[in-house]
């Protein structure tokens, strides 16, 4: 929903996997999907710092 | 037409902001922008008295002072109540907004308003309360007043209320059916032509436009930070305990994470009708990464992780709902000392 994100202004949006599962991904294995939920938050948090 | 008018303590003419904790004050007739109104009102009418209060005042006694109101209101028998214009004065605008919707529904009279669009008064009060768009500033007393007495006449006489643009007032958000002569395909045919033409016209479905938000500084840094975990995606507690609903919310909650380091499904559930829930039921860490914030706290990535997250169903949400439930939000997680927040959204 990043366009929805952008047209109500918010100005740090990070594209999430999906709807039913902003920060995860149930067509992964649980390790595979820890990995991602890792990697997300920390583009999530470099945002913040930047 | 008997009139009472409210003014805060600016345009009542006792002072500036060193002035805005001045307590409510009842005068007989007309005062400041009273008198400009009692010109443009029709004739037989007359300001029976003016009801002066400071913005602070208003602001931190709305309760009690919405009693006062409605109770002179009443004393004076007045057929309509008019507050303000108030322009962008935003706590005059909200106080403004509150008591014409107080007046009008004890009372049963009339009861209008001016401000700016941008008055946060207006995305409080518009549905209930006509408000005219009084322009920004003072320099617009007179149209402000002459469309506040002409609308405000219409309600006190039960006259059919025209459309905003016609009338001058700001759109309350009602459809209402009406005969055209011209089929969709011809109006919309004619819309684009005068678009491609450069010609103005009006669309017939408003499209909400969001202003821009100022981006805040980034987090100098990380470790030091707390960071919140806030979502629209409805996750609450197991049993739902503020009945958070599924569309429409209007509510909001906050849930103690202070003692979890990974969110399982059967403590959880998911208020929220607009997507299919059942992957974040499985695992509430696809939706509140509870579980991967624990792990950068403990290895120092980051400084702490707040102790609750909150949530709130944004399905079917009107802006200024959100708005304010964006705002309330805000205020807790500043209250808690929270730094940063990331908003995950379904």
């Amino acid at each position: 929903m990043v366009p929805v994100a952008e047209a109500v202004g918010s100005n740090r949006i990070v594209k999430a996997c999906g709807i039913v599962f902003p920060v995860g991904d149930a067509g992964l294995s649980p390790e595979e999907e820890l990995e991602l939920r890792r990697k997300l938050v920390r583009e999530a948090l470099d945002a913040l710092a930047t | 037409m008997r009139v009472a008018h409210y003014l805060n303590q600016f345009f009542g003419g006792i002072g500036g902001e060193e002035k805005a904790d001045t307590p409510l004050d009842v005068r007989q007739g007309a005062l400041g922008p009273g008198r400009a109104l009692a010109q443009v009102l029709p004739e037989g009418s007359e300001i029976v008295g003016t009801i002066i209060c400071g913005d602070n005042f208003a602001a931190e006694n709305l309760d009690d002072i919405t009693a006062q109101v409605v109770q002179q209101v009443k004393e004076w028998k007045a057929d309509l109540f008019v507050a303000g214009p108030c322009f962008e004065a935003g706590r005059y605008g909200t106080a403004a907004g509150a008591l014409c919707a107080a007046v009008q529904s004890q009372l049963g009279i009339s009861a209008i308003s001016g401000m700016a669009v941008e008055n946060p008064g207006v995305d409080l009060h518009r549905h209930e309360v006509y408000i005219v768009d009084s322009g920004q500033n003072a320099a617009n007393m007179r149209e402000a007043v002459a469309s506040m007495a002409r609308l405000g006449s219409k309600l006190v006489n039960q006259e059919p209320v025209g459309r905003p643009s016609d009338e001058g007032y700001i759109p309350q958000g009602i459809l209402r059916s009406e005969f055209v002569e011209e089929t969709a395909a011809q109006r919309l045919a004619a819309m684009l032509l005068s678009k491609l033409e450069g010609e103005p016209f009006e669309a017939e479905v408003p499209i909400n436009s969001a202003e821009a938000v100022p981006m805040p500084p980034p987090v100098a840094d990380l470790s030091k930070a707390t960071v919140a975990l806030v979502t629209d995606g409805g996750l609450v507690p197991a049993g739902n305990p503020d009945k958070l609903p599924r569309a429409f919310s209007r509510i909001w909650g906050a849930y103690d994470i202070a003692q979890q380091d990974d969110l399982r499904g059967e403590a959880y559930e998911v208020a929220h009708g607009g997507y299919d829930n059942q992957y974040v039921q499985e695992d509430p860490d696809r939706l509140v990464p509870v579980d991967v914030l624990r792990e950068m706290e403990k290895s120092g990535l980051v400084g702490r992780l707040h102790n609750e997250f909150l949530s709130t169903t944004g399905n079917g949400n009107p802006l200024e709902n959100s708005r304010r439930i964006g705002r309330e939000m805000a205020e807790r997680l500043k209250a808690a000392g929270v730094d940063s927040v990331i908003l995950t959204s379904t």
